[in-house]
């Protein structure tokens, strides 16, 4: 565990948000190809039409987009136009990396079909491209709520708030993926790293608020703590309890790192420090009482 | 609460409920209910269950703690100190999800809560140890893992072992771009840059628009003194990430290798806009606007330059004089020794 515990003050943020981009808004398109195809919007075509309509899709599925644009083209032109089919427009403009066009087509299937979810995910999914983070983390906040179970709707809200650093939303997507695949490695790994990413920012919280406090040199202590560098946790602590002498809890765990250092005298003296500022903290009293007892020992 | 203070805020109150407030307020007051001494009371009371809630918290009381801090906030519902001490007696219980919850709350009530933002982040690395915990359990030989385990020994400095666990992520999921590049990350400072550009590519192969790699190729690329390969790297490393002051600075040097000053310039001004602090990218202007014979340019970017370093070396020994460590006890607290002599 000490391994994990020593990976805390890893904040490899910018790595990380970039590495969500490009796969999934390929995967989640072609998933969205595939629903429409079914004619999963709920709209219909003329039956006249269909034939096209699929023949249009197997293009786009085989990556011939040039043809798949010329067919669907060609059924809004005859009167096919339903939502579905603009969505399918948009999202072989948006494999093309022709994003002005592709947000043209998903806003109108929206506009023909307020509650179909695919155009909206895949409209956020364009929009976060054009760098409009605010209207994309709209879109994608109504596509999540049109389609909760729908983790690829998910996975594009995370990218969202990532690009705007909205540490809770990350944390509270993981979250909501984790419910329906509990034992999921990624989203676990995912969901640890939000935490510590949403950790470092009440940190630097805290240095935007009151540079030098004594909670931010206690913080620096727990981490250097975490990862095994006891003297400069040490120094850490003595900087806290120097900046606010009254604070709990920083004499304490001075024992507890002079403790493991083997040093039980200088021990002792940060537990009567601590003892005078909260005389009734259990934890303390029993420390006291082991160090008075010759023990406890650490190895 | 002084009498002046307390008439105010009632005369407030009435104010804010209007003439049937006034009017209730003066109904109560002449049935002899309204006790200019009650809130005196009132808040002595809750201070001490706050206090009595803090007390308990020390003792190992947790559950009582809880049951107090609630009460308190059952009167005042958007106290922030309240709701501090409520979340740190359910952590206590390990009712991580709940007291995660209620720090937000406070935090909502007030969002420059010192205590709410410390006890948070505290909060928050225990759930993220929980579920890195839950990952290793569930999954310990997955790609992920291994990721974790080499980041935290290069974290350590480790750099074999790190490269041990890379290899065992890809072993697991060959296509794993972040691990591909932090391979190539890892091979670029050994100085080793034909296995770098080959996980570089390995990356860039698998999703073309990806920074690291493509600004990972052009970095070796420029170290290889190829700088005609590292200009296309380059360039889409910007494609991808236009704000990418690093990527504008290779960029320029790139320009400037190739003899192309007036290249350089123009990525180099882009860098600096983008990053005004950044010092080589000054040096890299002095030189690009000597080959261009604009030699007052030239010497005001290297003045910046120099003004850049002075600052850099006074942040260096600040923080070197905070954070030096000592075979003799702490200099501060020879420090005070001395003070007190």
């Amino acid at each position: 565990m000490m391994r994990v515990l020593r990976l805390l003050r890893v904040n490899d943020w910018a790595r990380r948000r970039r590495a969500l981009g490009g796969t999934l808004l390929l995967v989640l398109t072609y998933q969205a190809g595939e629903g429409n195809a079914r004619g999963q919007s709920g709209s219909t075509l003329p039956h006249s039409l269909r034939e096209e309509f699929s023949r249009g899709v197997a293009a786009q599925k085989a990556g011939r987009l040039e043809e798949a644009e010329k067919v669907f083209l060609e059924v809004l032109e005859r009167g096919g136009k339903a939502a579905f089919v603009y969505n399918n427009l948009g999202i072989v403009y948006q494999m093309r990396r022709e994003h002005d066009k592709a947000v043209a087509q998903f806003r109108e299937a929206i506009r023909l079909q307020p509650d179909y979810a695919a155009p909206r995910i895949l409209l956020g999914a364009s929009l976060l491209a054009q760098g409009k983070l605010q209207e994309a983390t709209r879109q994608l906040e109504r596509g999540v709520r049109l389609e909760p179970r729908e983790p690829l709707a998910r996975l594009q809200l995370v990218r969202a708030y990532e690009m705007s650093g909205n540490d809770r939303g990350v944390i509270e997507q993981y979250r909501a993926l984790l419910e329906s695949s509990p034992d999921n490695p990624e989203y676990l790994y995912q969901l640890g790293y939000a935490y510590l990413r949403f950790a470092a920012s009440c940190h630097r919280q805290i240095d935007a608020l009151s540079p030098g406090s004594a909670r931010l040199h206690q913080t620096v202590a727990e981490n250097f703590q975490l990862q095994g560098h006891l003297d400069l946790a040490a120094r850490a602590y003595q900087r806290a309890a120097e900046m606010d002498p009254t604070l709990p809890e920083v004499h304490f765990s001075l024992a507890m790192i002079y403790l493991e250092q083997g040093k039980p005298a200088e021990a002792m003296a940060e537990v009567e420090k601590e003892l005078a500022i909260v005389p009734y903290s259990a934890a303390a009293l029993s420390l006291r009482e082991k160090l008075k007892a010759g023990g406890p020992s650490r190895q | 609460m002084g009498e002046t203070r307390k008439r105010k805020m009632m005369w407030r109150t009435m104010a804010c409920l209007g003439p049937r407030g006034k009017h209730l307020l003066g109904a109560v007051a002449a049935s002899g209910l309204l006790v200019l001494a009650l809130p005196d009371a009132l808040m002595g009371q809750q201070a001490d269950l706050l206090s009595e809630s803090r007390k308990a918290l020390y003792q190992n009381e947790f559950a009582r703690s809880a049951t107090l801090a609630s009460r308190f906030l059952k009167t005042h519902p958007a106290d922030s100190k309240g709701l501090v001490l409520l979340a740190r007696a359910e952590m206590a219980q390990g009712k991580l999800e709940a007291a995660y919850r209620t720090f937000l709350r406070a935090l909502r009530a007030n969002p420059k809560d010192i205590d709410a933002l410390y006890y948070l982040g505290r909060l928050c690395r225990a759930l993220a140890v929980s579920y890195f915990e839950k990952l290793y359990t569930t999954a310990p030989d997955s790609a992920r893992v291994h990721q974790f385990f080499a980041e935290a020994d290069w974290l350590r400095q480790d750099l074999g072992k790190a490269e041990e666990e890379y290899k065992a992520a890809l072993r697991n999921d060959p296509q794993l771009v972040e691990v591909l590049n932090a391979l190539g990350e890892l091979k670029q400072r050994q100085y080793k840059f034909a296995e770098a550009i080959d996980y570089y590519s390995r990356a860039a192969a698998v999703r073309p628009r990806d920074y690291d790699s493509a600004y990972g190729l052009g970095s070796c690329f420029l170290y290889l003194q190829q700088p005609d390969q590292a200009l296309e790297h380059l360039k889409r490393a910007i494609s991808i990430d236009p704000s990418s002051s690093p990527a504008r600075l290779a960029l320029g040097d790139a320009y400037l290798r190739m003899g192309r000053a007036q290249d350089a310039v123009a990525e180099l001004k882009a860098a600096v806009g983008l990053n005004p602090s950044m010092r080589q990218a000054y040096v890299l202007l002095a030189r690009s606007y000597n080959k261009l014979g604009q030699s007052q340019e030239a010497r005001a970017a290297l003045a910046k330059a120099q003004e850049l370093l002075q600052k850099e070396k006074l942040r260096r020994e600040k923080l070197l004089e905070s954070w030096v460590i000592s075979a003799e006890p702490g200099p501060s607290a020879g420090a005070k020794e001395e003070g007190k002599e």
